[in-house]
């Protein structure tokens, strides 16, 4: 006749056993490096220069230089989407044909040999943008033209160009409102389409184009204040044109500091190009944004890091795998070795 | 309600205007001509500026150092025009030009001088020109080089200074592969004639029946600006800018920036009618040196001739401006063609990076100095107050006529429903015609003197040869004659008169003689604000003032005061009128030409000058449609005349 304690023990053994398995669960789940918890497991950018003509070379030669420094850290061409309004290495204009600098000196050539431009001349329009960021893309669109973005995607959007107040003129025709934008954006969070967003812009009063975001993990950083102007850095004598926009000049001279490894934060990104840079006042909108920012990454947003940990502790995962190790499998059948 | 549509309002209004009338129109036109004056000081203008963002002049580095090619090229060119007397070398140029890569075209034109001044002789000429296509580009836009050469006997500059800029620039543009435009090299004989041959055949026009350029074999897209080139000498000492265009039109405002920006980063001096800037405009010498600036801008404006070739582009909206070169006798003289090429390279390349024509700044405006301006929203308002003494004082006439006419209206209706008395209405429309029918013959006839003017020139031309004159004697003696012939009207008038009766209300005639000049000049002004001016400031006050004397009643008492007012309102009203006024223009000119010439030479040489003033402004006006002397003799002379009518044929009495 089993005694109360012996009928309770099995359970108090199961008890104790699936403590152990917690606990041990537990254990893995502190071995598991940080890096791996940031959320986002791949990184996309959508890169846009919405000015056309030679005089604009600056705003060209800032959204390939971003392309260049995206791409370096690591983002592939299938995840970035370039959008360029119009050429400015095959311009008759050029004095240096099949190139595009960003700097007087002329040591990086920004339109070299792997640049992939996704739109090009007159297909980037106000249109094509929303439609880019929102999906809404015809079933023929070339994959190399879609944004496959997932609710694990960081996105960076940087836009260059002639802005005012609550509006980004495209191509001298057209505009896109800061409302348009934000409904834009709303519309990606709503399809899970993002799970952080980085929001870039370098044009005039570009703060305004932000400021009407309600969609949550966006952070927007603009080259100016709603009134004021954002400058071109330098002029290039040999090209005879403003090469550089400010803003983006010293942004890029932060991100040539980055490297994939780099440990950055982007509370450092933020404070690149004070006043008496940029002369106009960099704006920066985190009250949509949940982390706090100075425990994030640039890489984050900036550079698609894959990971590598050597862990020197063995770690056993509980997952029942459907192919056990003495079978082979060939055609959809598997048969026992 | 508004002022002018309200009918109390409107009442209101005409009668504090027929009160301050005098008072109000000579306010306004001293306070128009002192804010005229004004506007040349420097805190009433403004600074030049780019309107147009393409432009980016200047910023590119000039790269141009073919200095010694330029030499040789001018040795050459001297050296050649020598074997051509009477004509230029063509066809060195075009050898040239070949050699050089450019595609190069030969025009032949051939021309006659309207009026039958030549008897009908037809002349030829030859125009050559060279294209540099724009490898990169889609060759359908283009910019113009332009030259004007002359034979070693003209007494202009021969150019060949130009000529060999010009090919020395071509062989660096050449070189070279970022041009979006193509380039035309123009080189022109005859002066306008010439380019107006090339530019008719080039746009497939034809602006004038006396000249005929033969087809072009090669073409270089739409022309977006020019540039002509008239080089004194291998070493000049300043770039002198020269903007008017046939019949007072200018270049774009932003053309004229982009040159005065090069020029002063190449540190050559570019002047505006060869007076640079002021250093400080702020001051009286600042103000004195801006004024004689914009005057003698409008002085070379209101002939309506075009001052240098680039007169002929405009009308085709091209924007082209001429820069002479200019060698100062006792100046340092110490730019060459280094100089000279790179002001011209940093043009080009501005130009190139033009993707539309010139349409952001300015098309009307005086330009004080090299670096401000007065643009048409600031002249327009004391042009306004000088011209709207005119209207108030039309009001004025009219009102007061009005007032004194029998008061009808109110009748006519009661008449009109009691079954019409056509007795009422007869009078009625009898008191109408007294009005403005009353006018008709002194504007019929003075408008068919105005006509003989005009279709007269060629009769007094070909009357000249019999009597052993030249044509711009015969032109000078038979427009005087005209003139004078003119002037006695009013004595035929009269005499048919005798008892005034059916002379003309002298109210209705000075109000709607005095719109008529106020239209006149408002018209004017919107093309050619300089002539416009010049006539408001010349003939408003004489005009507005001038009233017949009181007649009947004082013919007997007062006869000789009565004809002594007349006489001195007469001899103001002379001094006004078109012929007069060409005359007293004619000899400031020469005057300020040379002011130490002695008081013979004077008469001698503005007797000259008046000739050809007054042939040049008949010839031209059927060789390059410059439409002054159509103005002038069709339109203004009329209008003075029946002023003239006024005092002379105006009755008081009859009211």
């Amino acid at each position: 006749m089993a005694s109360p304690t012996m009928q309770v023990l099995p359970a108090i053994v199961m008890y104790f056993l699936a403590f152990m398995a917690t606990a041990s669960c537990a254990n893995i789940e502190d071995k598991i490096p940080e890096s791996f918890k940031s959320g986002h497991t791949n990184n996309w950018a959508v890169l846009v220069d919405t000015s056309r003509f030679w005089f604009n070379y600056r705003h060209i030669a800032n959204v390939l230089s971003m392309y260049y420094s995206v791409k370096r850290l690591g983002i592939p061409d299938s995840h970035i989407i370039l959008m360029i309004a119009d050429d400015m290495a095959c311009n008759p204009r050029n004095p240096r044909p099949a190139t595009v600098f960003n700097n007087a000196n002329q040591h990086i050539n920004v339109y070299s040999d792997d640049v992939e431009v996704d739109y090009r001349g007159y297909e980037v329009t106000v249109e094509n943008f929303i439609r880019v960021m929102t999906g809404r893309l015809p079933a023929s669109t070339p994959r190399s033209k879609r944004p496959l973005s997932d609710d694990i995607s960081n996105v960076l959007v940087y836009m260059s160009g002639h802005g005012g107040d609550g509006f980004l003129k495209f191509q001298d025709a057209e505009e896109i409102s800061s409302i348009e934008l934000a409904d834009a954006f709303e519309q990606m969070w709503q399809k899970r389409r993002y799970h952080e967003l980085m929001y870039i812009i370098d044009t005039c009063q570009a703060e305004s184009m932000y400021q009407k975001f309600y969609s949550p993990n966006i952070i927007g950083i603009a080259s100016s204040k709603v009134g004021e102007d954002s400058l071109s850095h330098h002029v290039d004598p040999a090209i005879g044109v403003y090469i550089i926009d400010r803003y983006t000049y010293y942004a890029l001279e932060f991100l040539e500091m980055v490297t994939p490894q780099s440990k950055k934060t982007l509370g450092q990104f933020l404070k690149v190009c004070p006043k008496h840079d940029c002369i106009s006042t960099v704006g920066v909108g985190t009250d949509l944004f949940q982390r706090n920012v100075n425990k994030v990454l640039v890489t984050d947003f900036f550079g698609s890091v894959r990971n590598v940990e050597l862990s020197t502790v063995d770690m056993k995962w509980n997952m029942s795998s459907p192919v056990k190790q003495d079978q082979e499998c060939r055609d959809n059948t598997c048969s026992e070795m | 309600m508004g002022l002018l549509s309200d009918p109390k309002n409107r009442v209101k209004f005409i009668v504090f205007v027929s009160r301050h009338c005098n008072k109000l129109c000579f306010l306004t036109y001293l306070v128009g001509l002192a804010w005229f004056i004004a506007l040349a000081y420097a805190p009433m203008n403004e600074k030049t500026y780019f309107s147009e963002n393409a432009l980016l002049p200047g910023l590119v580095d000039s790269e141009y150092s073919l200095q010694r090619a330029a030499e040789r090229f001018y040795d050459d060119a001297k050296d050649e025009s020598k074997k051509h007397p009477r004509t230029i070398p063509i066809d060195w140029i075009s050898n040239e030009m070949t050699r050089l890569g450019l595609d190069t075209y030969v025009q032949n034109y051939s021309f006659s001088y309207p009026l039958n001044i030549f008897k009908q002789q037809t002349f030829t000429g030859r125009n050559v020109y060279g294209i540099l296509r724009a490898r990169r580009a889609s060759n359908t836009e283009s910019v113009v080089m332009s030259l004007p050469l002359r034979p070693p006997e003209s007494i202009l500059n021969k150019n060949h200074a130009g000529l060999a800029l010009m090919l020395s620039m071509a062989k660096y543009m050449r070189a070279h592969t970022y041009w979006s435009k193509d380039i035309i090299f123009l080189v022109t004989e005859h002066e306008g004639i010439g380019i107006q041959a090339w530019l008719d055949s080039y746009h497939n026009t034809r602006a004038s029946t006396f000249i005929n350029g033969s087809d072009l074999l090669g073409r270089g897209g739409s022309i977006q600006a020019a540039v002509n080139l008239d080089i004194e000498d291998s070493n000049i000492d300043h770039f002198d800018l020269l903007l008017e265009g046939l019949n007072g039109q200018l270049p774009n405002l932003d053309l004229i920036n982009t040159i005065v920006r090069l020029c002063r980063k190449e540190g050559i001096v570019p002047t505006i009618h060869n007076i640079a800037q002021h250093y400080n405009l702020e001051s009286y010498e600042g103000f004195e040196q801006s004024l004689q600036t914009m005057l003698l801008m409008m002085w070379s404006q209101l002939s309506g001739s075009a001052s240098g070739n680039h007169g002929l582009f405009h009308r085709y909206h091209i924007e082209a401006v001429t820069m002479m070169g200019v060698k100062e006798k006792r100046g340092r003289n110490n730019h060459g063609f280094y100089t000279m090429g790179r002001v011209m390279e940093g043009l080009f390349r501005s130009l190139n990076n033009l993707m539309e024509r010139f349409h952001q700044s300015f098309f009307f405006y005086l330009l004080p100095s090299t670096e401000r301006y007065v643009s048409i929203g600031m002249y327009m308002p004391p042009f306004g107050l000088l011209v709207v003494g005119c209207l108030i004082k039309a009001i004025e006439l009219w009102a007061s006529y009005q007032s004194s006419q029998p008061t009808v209206e109110g009748e006519e209706t009661d008449d009109a429903v009691a079954g019409g008395d056509s007795r009422d209405q007869d009078d009625k429309k009898q008191s109408l015609s007294r009005g403005l029918l009353s006018i008709a013959p002194v504007t019929i006839i003075s408008t068919m003197f105005g006509m003989v003017a005009y279709y007269g020139a060629e009769f007094f031309i070909a009357t000249a040869s019999p009597f052993k004159m030249s044509p711009g004697e015969g032109l000078l003696y038979g427009g005087v004659a005209v003139f004078i012939t003119a002037m006695f009207y009013p004595r035929l008038l009269s005499r048919a008169d005798k008892d005034a009766s059916l002379g003309p209300n002298w109210k209705v005639l000075k109000s709607m003689t005095l719109i008529m000049e106020g239209l006149v000049l408002f018209s004017t002004s919107l093309m050619n604000i300089s002539l416009a001016t010049l006539l408001a400031v010349t003939m408003v006050p004489v005009t507005v003032w001038i009233q017949p004397t009181k007649s009947k009643n004082y013919t007997t008492i007062l006869s000789g005061e009565y004809r002594l007012l007349r006489f001195l309102q007469a001899i103001p009203l002379l001094l006004i009128a078109p012929m007069t006024l060409t005359i007293i223009a004619t000899v400031v000119n020469t005057y300020t030409k040379n002011p130490y010439i002695n008081i013979n030479s004077l008469v001698k040489d503005s007797y000259d000058e008046v000739q050809n003033v007054l042939l040049v402004g008949a010839v031209e006006n059927q060789l390059l449609g410059n439409w002054t002397w159509g103005l002038m003799t069709l339109i203004v002379l009329p209008n003075w005349l029946m002023f003239w009518g006024l005092l002379w044929t105006g009755h008081t009495s009859l009211e």
